[in-house]
């Protein structure tokens, strides 16, 4: 620990020499006595022993949800007697102090242990380390103060809470691995699609016995195949929205979802895969399984906005990370242009594409006048946007304050209910 | 010396309303020169009211940085002021004998001549030096509080899991 005086410590001492000097010069020994007190103070308070303080820190679980609360204790020993001691835990963003006083100041005496009890609020989403603490010790004259640091770092990884979703997007097409997906194809599977006459090759369990006797020829079953498919989320993370740094921006609610729809497909034995599209590009191949929804989660616990000018376009993009016939939903603002481009050109590829419009409208806040005139210009623009990429074959589910993840969806599964995947 | 006085314990308050630790010092001397300036024109033989006087400015100075420093932001818990008052009341205390002592030994050297006025030249010279020697490495010692400390956050590490990876590029 580091001494640093306390502000005392300098006016004492400057009281002191004042007082001594002010003997001498008036030649008046009562200013000596009025002096000594002063002296002995600074002299009692420099010759006082440094505190020896240690702080251990547990953390009561190292996986959490948004919203859970974590018990985090700190343990206090004293091997010297510490008058005041300060201490400060410094709280990560995306945890708050809802029980407890942090910084609080307590007094140990010399062998005395003490635990203190903070209960934090996971906030935010993220992978959070805990651990630095700021000590500061007093003795009891007060004129030094022991200034330390103590690290024990714990690390706490917050995961997205899901947002409600009852039914999920389906892809136009089906990969060949077995799944919970009605295929559009014809083959070996539990859900009836039509019947046709027999021909040499047909296995005999698959003749309709029914049909067979009143058309008096072999009629056998068609069947749909139940498929799995390939997911892509594609996470825009080149820029955000937000109002201030205590509330939720687009990118906290864009992760969110991106963390909700792929665990959901993930339970439909989809594989998912992703792609953090922004400043700095993760992927993360398609997989299934729950280890795969680990992967996904700390993968979306490591994303945020860098910063960039560089143009980055799909060319980038690791092409195993984009399998064919996959589903690519998209997850994004649409604020800027490199991230609509790259959709645009995913679209002109020929991928099957879904994008949820995580809207930023609401964030924005504009005053009279121009202000409000640029605003409308603004949303012109962006219905522009939502309308160019329908043109394109590509549905837009808007999602903000006012309409639920769900119901944006339904407006995606409407919009593909109608609209066919044209392939040049 | 009572306007003196006066002035001195109006800045004393104000001191105290803007909970700013710097001026007190200045307080503090105003009332030890009030007292000086008594000295200087009273001009008694030897003054047992310094003792009393040394004490209270002592005890005026630590209660008023105690309650400069009781409006801090960190929580103290539940009987700590009450404790440093007592503090400082055994303080007040040890200040009055020490006074006393340094008083009555005052008193004894008073007639001692020019050989005890050098020796006393010489020992507040020495006492001010080592006070000085011995403050010269401590720090300005700063406030604790929640803003400003350098939130510290969680280092970020590239996913490495098979078939994952990040691109900055």
């Amino acid at each position: 620990m580091t001494p640093f005086a306390s502000p005392r410590l300098a006016s004492y001492l400057g009281l002191a020499a004042l007082g001594l000097i002010a003997a001498l010069t008036l030649r008046r020994s009562e200013l000596v006595v009025v002096a000594a007190p002063f002296a002995l103070m600074v002299a009692a308070g420099l010759l006082e022993s440094r505190p020896e303080v240690g702080a251990w820190l547990t953390v009561g679980c190292d996986r959490a949800l948004e919203g859970d609360e974590v018990i985090v204790e700190i343990e206090l020993n004293a091997h010297t007697s510490a008058d005041v001691l300060e201490l400060h835990l410094v709280i990560p963003r995306g945890l708050t102090v809802v029980h407890g006083d942090n910084p609080c100041s307590l007094h140990l005496r010399a062998g005395e242990e003490r635990t203190l009890s903070l209960t934090l609020r996971c906030e935010r989403w993220g992978s959070v380390e805990l651990g630095d603490m700021r000590l500061r010790a007093r003795g009891r004259i007060g004129m030094l103060a022991w200034e330390g640091r103590v690290r024990r770092p714990q690390h706490i990884q917050i995961y997205p809470r899901s947002e409600l979703l009852h039914s999920l997007v389906a892809p136009l097409e089906t990969q060949l691995v077995t799944g919970d997906l009605v295929a559009r194809v014809r083959a070996d599977g539990f859900e009836f699609a039509d019947t046709r006459g027999f021909v040499p090759g047909d296995r005999l369990r698959s003749v309709n016995w029914r049909a067979s006797a009143r058309r008096g020829a072999l009629i056998v079953n068609e069947r749909h195949p139940d498929r799995n498919a390939d997911v892509v989320l594609f996470l825009d993370s080149f820029a955000e929205a937000r109002s201030g740094t205590d509330t939720d921006g687009t990118l906290e609610r864009a992760v969110r979802a991106a963390a909700t729809l792929g665990g959901r497909y993930l339970e439909r034995h989809d594989r998912v895969g992703l792609v953090t599209f922004g400043g700095v590009l993760r992927w993360l191949e398609p997989g299934g399984g729950l280890v795969q929804r680990y992967r996904l989660i700390d993968a979306l616990l490591e994303t945020g906005v860098e910063f960039s000018y560089a143009w980055k376009d799909v060319n980038i993009i690791p092409a195993r990370t984009l399998p064919p016939k996959a589903l690519v939903i998209a997850v994004t603002p649409l604020l800027d242009e490199r991230s609509i481009a790259a959709l645009l050109d995913l679209r002109a590829r020929g991928h099957d594409l879904a994008i949820v419009e995580v809207s930023p409208e609401e964030v924005v806040t504009p005053s009279d006048g121009l202000d409000a005139l640029a605003y409308r210009l603004w949303l012109l623009r962006r219905a522009g946007l939502r309308a160019r990429f329908e043109r394109s074959g590509v549905a837009v589910a808007r999602w903000n304050d006012e309409r639920t993840l769900d119901a944006g969806l339904e407006g995606v599964r409407a919009f593909r209910r109608r609209a066919r995947l044209s392939r040049r | 010396m009572a306007g003196i006085g006066a002035v001195a314990a109006v800045c004393l308050v104000a001191t105290l309303l803007v909970r700013r630790p710097e001026p007190i010092v200045g307080v503090l001397a105003l009332l030890g020169a009030t007292y000086a300036l008594i000295l200087v024109i009273d001009s008694p033989p030897l003054d047992g009211r310094s003792v009393i006087v040394g004490a209270a400015l002592l005890t005026i100075g630590e209660l008023a940085y105690l309650s400069v420093e009781a409006h801090l932001a960190v929580t103290e818990e539940a009987g700590a002021t009450a404790r440093r008052v007592a503090s400082v009341a055994v303080l007040a205390l040890l200040a009055l004998a020490l006074g006393a002592t340094t008083l009555a030994v005052v008193g004894v050297l008073h007639a001692g001549g020019i050989a005890t006025e050098v020796v006393g030249v010489a020992a507040a010279a020495a006492a001010v030096g080592l006070l000085v020697l011995a403050a010269r490495d401590a720090r300005p010692s700063k406030q604790l509080d929640e803003a400003g400390q350098g939130v510290t956050e969680g280092e970020r590490t590239g996913a490495n899991e098979r078939g994952a990876g990040r691109s900055v590029v």
